[in-house]
């Protein structure tokens, strides 16, 4: 008796108190939402003091000359006109789009395959998911150095197998048609072993009456991979690939640690552009600005990027 | 012990802080060296420690202190701020461990948590300077006595236009060539001659190519080390860079000496085939250390790396001057200790005080040396003298003492008398770096690059959008 | 007056969507069956080849860290590398511990490192439960403010991020040169909570529904419902947290200006960027500073597997 009482408030008042409907709805309602709010708070007193308030004030010093010493002072529109007026900016763009879109070729797609082969694997399971992440692991110095030999154009692993094959040998990080993509490269394998531990375990949640029921129907391995392997981590991947996207175009590491931005700016990033502005030439307003603008960007995407997704998922 | 003490503590702060005659510094130096064992440490520990201590504290904070590893770098530290309290008793000296970092620099600037001195490379004071984040310390040196005779080719790395000094300049390079001896005996040159002209250096080049089967050269064409190194290159060469027309700052490194030394590296490169592309300051220590390339434009402070920290054998290596084409003139490198802007006029004081005892002191530029060499690194790569006469002369006399480098190695760089260390590029040198390692850049990866062409384009972008808002 | 029992998982399964769902799910894409095929077979070690080849390109790296520290500084750099060293120096591992100082160093990253999995977990699940099965009113909008913050590069708001951990608005608590000062900022990942929200969405609601019935309260149900089913994405996301904070290097170097409080990866650059031990030493504390990572990895990554018998939820 008292259990259920207690989960219906309703039942717990007298007749003679008993308010209209409306308002015990309200109530419930506000319970549950405080409910929510209060596992929420944790979470909304990290972001509002360390995400929300110093990204806010990013945001306001676009709008200032920002002095270390002497303090902010407000100055308009000036720091976007200089932004926009900087021929540096439309090629970090382009850069940036460039990398983007190799980054989803290769380094989007070769985790979703990996675990899905990887998946397939009767023995070996946990050695293939221990090696493939271990580049995340490695210490960043460690793989510097060692990709930087393999891209050297002299002694470098690359050209030694080129040479090996009776092929050309490439100038790789000095040659701007292929910097990009030896970076995309350098950042798949470094990044690839992480996005598909998550893809494995998306896998782990694929129901196996489903394959069996499919192939009762005759379906074979193709039609099974695209008709329920991949529907079924749908959600995982459309997720990820949203947080790649903006992962991507936020490219710094990479052109800052193996190219500083060259050669003649070919990885000049947009981000690494926003570096050079506020830590190599003290104008933060500038580095502001365009941190802004970038926001604004991903944000329209992402907007987008909901908007088609529900289309999609409404026309099925 | 306590009337040799307050000896020492008058003397030396009559040495250091007014303007005492010479004389009396050595008979300090003298009475100090007596003390400058290590394992007496404990003995001036309590001595110091008998003294009141004063009603307010000051504390200097910096930069690079002693690795907490290290048993010599720790004692010497202790036996520093030991010597110091006796002058200063009322300043405690807390060094951190950490180098000054450029990404952090900011951010600590802001919140006022940044040291309050900092060593930095010779390529940061004037970015610093112009932004307002140096503390001008003119005043404060020129209480002290070695000031005058600081070497002003180095101190113009600390200075402003007007003159106005903002940080102590500890070492100062001029760049150069720095070879592999041992390649230059396998292809069959003279090691104790290296090029002198960028013709030769280009003959040299190719025979070593042909000989060994190495690089004869490498160049760095990225990063703004790069463009800097390409600047020093283009001063050998007769460059100015950036000069000042009618009280305007106009670009002219699209002239007639910049493009020939353009167009050298690009020959070199391209035709000849004799350059090693290195892309950072490692790579570029690593191939020479590994003997991949033969010759390196730079300072020969490099060695330091080289030898601490990749293990290359010092007799292997040389260093000419920078080869030259009409220009007789250099960069410089180094690092220099600049102050905070954010520090109170105490502190400020103190850590200056602090910076020319550390540094300038004889009994410690001897301890150190000492130090140095029991630790198996190098000393007396050739620098560049920081001060002119006497003082100078009495540092000489201690380094010699201390030498472990082969200094026959050298002797090309040091008699080369006729080669000026110019300034930087007066204004916006960091941006000016950064634009030319793009020129650069093109030049390594384009083989049709036209120097003439990338440097007239880039010159009317860097008047245009930098150059044009200076005020 | 709630049962003070725990949940009933199987029970509550078989109520909410029937007794088809269990399996002994060990069956994937391919089944046993058509492995007997010479061809499948044939395919099938093609494909375990060139995974194994694969490998060789991430093993190779740690070979090379590892055997980088017993060789001599001047073997070390040498391009191309020589696969074996010429003299193992094994000693280079007991002085790379004794001259880097490395139990403090250690002891501070593993503080650290388990800090902020704790932290960030207990944050971001209590986030993520909440918008996935709570759905507090405003949710949509709080999700999208999560997420808004990935998609403003950190570079941008790098001094007013420290500004706040020099001194926190309001209360004005200085978080500098504290643990905090890393746990707390960490704590708020949006990638976290965004990832472990759409794997709670997958938990169907009839089970939630179902405790409910049974006088469960929200606490319970995170507790014995989300948590349990969830174990493949949270060991997933606990070695992310963990290794994400064993390398990160730039923020606790800001942050943690006082050497006795800085972790491994820290210590090592300032050592190597002062040039104050050759780089042998310093591979080998690298070498050293990576082998917990890959001890976690292997305990955490076992949950992957576990949470088999879990799943079957789908339908």
């Amino acid at each position: 008796m008292c259990a259920e009482s207690a989960a219906d408030p309703e039942m717990n008042l007298t007749p003679a108190l008993n308010p209209p409907r409306a308002r015990l709805r309200l109530l419930a309602a506000l319970r549950r939402n405080a409910v929510g709010y209060f596992f929420l708070l944790p979470a909304l007193l990290a972001f509002a003091t360390f995400s929300w308030y110093p990204i806010a004030r990013g945001f306001i010093i676009s709008f200032q000359k920002y002095d270390l010493v002497k303090g902010a002072e407000w100055v308009g529109w000036s720091n976007f006109e200089f932004v926009l007026n900087d021929p540096l900016v439309p090629i970090a763009w382009r850069n940036t789009l460039q990398f983007t879109v190799l980054g989803l070729l290769i380094g989007y797609l070769v985790p979703v395959a990996l675990a899905i082969l990887v998946n397939e694997m009767k023995r070996g399971k946990s050695y293939f998911r221990l090696a493939y992440y271990l580049p995340v692991i490695l210490p960043p110095m460690v793989s510097v150095l060692l990709w930087k030999w393999f891209y050297d154009m002299d002694t470098g692993l690359f050209n030694a197998i080129l040479q090996g094959l009776g092929l050309p040998t490439q100038r790789w990080l000095f040659d701007r048609n292929l910097v990009m993509l030896c970076l995309v490269v350098l950042s798949t394998w470094a990044n690839a072993g992480g996005t598909m531990l998550l893809y494995l375990a998306a896998l782990q949640g694929v129901p196996s009456h489903l394959y069996e029921a499919a192939e009762i129907d005759g379906a074979g391995l193709w039609r099974r991979l695209w008709h329920i392997t991949l529907p079924q981590i749908r959600g995982v991947m459309l997720i990820l690939l949203v947080l790649q996207i903006i992962g991507t175009m936020q490219l710094f590491t990479e052109p800052f640690v193996m190219t500083d931005g060259g050669p003649a700016n070919a990885t000049l990033s947009v981000v690494m552009l926003l570096y050079r502005y506020g830590f190599r030439f003290y104008n933060f307003g500038a580095a502001a600005a365009l941190g802004l603008i970038l926001f604004f960007v991903l944000v329209a995407f992402s907007i987008l990027y909901l908007w088609l997704t529900r289309r999609v998922s409404q026309s099925q | 012990m306590k009337s040799i003490r307050s000896m020492i503590g008058g003397a030396a702060l009559a040495a250091v802080l007014l303007s005492a005659c010479a004389p009396q510094t050595v008979v300090v130096t003298k009475e100090v060296e007596k003390q400058v064992e290590v394992t007496r440490v404990v003995e001036v520990e309590k001595v110091v420690e008998a003294t009141p201590v004063p009603a307010t504290i000051i504390k200097v904070t910096s930069t690079n202190g002693p690795d907490e590893n290290s048993g010599t770098q720790l004692a010497r530290h202790r036996l520093l701020t030991l010597g110091f309290k006796e002058i200063r008793p009322d300043v405690d000296i807390v060094a951190n461990p950490s180098p000054f970092d450029a990404s952090t620099f900011p951010a600590r600037l802001a919140a006022g948590t940044i040291e309050d001195t900092y060593l930095v490379a010779f390529t940061e004071p004037q970015n610093m300077i112009a932004n307002g984040y140096a503390a001008d310390i003119t005043d404060l040196l020129s209480k002290w006595e070695g000031f005058s005779s600081f070497n002003p080719g180095v101190l113009q790395v600390v200075q402003d236009a007007n003159g106005r000094v903002y940080g102590l300049p500890v070492n100062g390079y001029a760049i150069g060539l720095l070879y592999n001896r041992a390649l230059f005996k396998e292809a069959g040159l003279d090691p104790d001659k290296p090029p002198l002209t960028w013709d030769e250096l280009r003959e040299a080049a190719k025979v070593i190519k042909e000989k060994t089967g190495k690089f004869g050269f490498q160049l760095m064409p990225a990063t703004g080390e790069g463009g800097w190194l390409f600047t020093a290159i283009a001063y050998s060469f007769g460059a100015n860079m950036i000069e000042k027309k009618d009280g305007k700052w106009v670009a002219t490194y699209n002239d007639e000496a910049t493009v020939k030394a353009l167009t050298l590296l690009k020959e070199m490169l391209w035709e000849d085939e004799t350059v090693k592309l290195v892309q950072d300051g490692v790579a570029a220590a690593t191939s020479l250390t590994n003997g991949e390339a033969a010759m390196h434009i730079k300072a020969p402070d490099l060695l330091f790396w080289m030898h601490d920290n990749l293990g290359a054998k010092v007799e292997n290596y040389g260093q000419g001057p920078m080869p030259q084409a009409g220009g007789n003139a250099t960069l410089t490198g180094g690092a220099a200790w600049m102050f905070s802007p954010k520090a109170s006029p105490e502190v400020l004081q103190a850590a200056v005080e602090w910076s020319i005892y550390r540094d300038f002191d004889l009994a410690t530029y001897e301890l150190d040396l000492k130090t140095k060499k029991e630790r198996g690194e190098l000393v007396g790569i050739p620098s560049l003298p920081l001060f002119t006469g006497d003082y100078q002369a009495r540092r000489d006399e201690i380094l010699k003492k201390y030498i472990n480098v082969p200094l026959e190695n050298f002797a090309p760089y040091l008699n080369a008398t006729n080669i000026t260390m110019k300034p930087e590029p007066p204004v916006e040198a960091q941006k000016l770096y950064t634009e030319l390692a793009n020129v650069l850049g093109a030049i390594a990866s384009d083989k049709n690059a036209d120097p003439q062409q990338l440097l007239d384009e880039s010159v009317k972008t860097f008047q245009t959008q930098v150059l044009d808002q200076v005020k | 007056m709630a049962r003070s029992l725990p949940l009933n998982l199987s029970r509550l399964r078989a109520r909410a969507s029937g007794p088809a769902q269990f399996d002994a799910n060990e069956r994937t894409l391919i089944s046993p069956l058509e492995l007997r095929s010479p061809a499948k077979r044939a395919a099938y070690w093609l494909v375990f080849g060139a995974l194994v080849a694969l490998t060789i390109t991430t093993l190779f790296p740690i070979y090379w860290m590892y055997s980088g520290a017993l060789k001599d500084t001047s073997e070390l750099i040498r391009m191309p590398p020589t696969l074996l060293p010429t003299q193992a120096r094994w000693e280079n591992y007991l002085k790379a511990w004794d001259n880097l100082n490395y139990t403090r160093y250690f002891a501070n990253t593993l503080i650290l490192a388990f800090g902020a999995l704790v932290i960030q977990l207990v944050v971001s699940t209590s986030a993520a439960f909440s918008l996935s099965k709570l759905k507090p009113a405003g949710g949509r909008i709080v999700l999208f403010l999560f997420l808004s913050t990935l998609m403003v590069p950190s570079m941008a708001y790098l001094i007013p991020a420290y500004l706040t951990v020099v001194s926190l608005p309001i209360v004005n608590i200085p978080l500098i040169d504290t643990w905090w000062g890393v746990w707390l900022p960490g704590a708020a990942s949006a990638f976290n909570i965004f990832v472990l929200k759409s794997f709670f969405d997958e938990i169907p609601q009839d089970l939630i529904d179902a405790a409910n019935i049974d006088g469960a309260g929200a606490a319970r149900i995170l507790a014995q419902i989300m948590i349990p089913l969830s174990r493949p994405v949270l060991a997933v996301v606990s070695i992310f947290t963990l290794i994400g904070t064993w390398k990160d290097f730039f923020w606790p170097f800001l942050v943690l200006s006082k050497v006795e409080l800085q972790p491994i990866m820290v210590a090592l650059w300032r050592l190597s960027a002062r040039m104050q031990e050759p780089l042998n030493l310093i591979i080998a504390g690298l070498a050293i500073a990576s082998t917990p990572p890959i001890i976690l990895f292997l305990i955490f990554q076992k949950q992957i597997i576990r949470g088999i018998t879990l799943t079957g939820l789908k339908g």
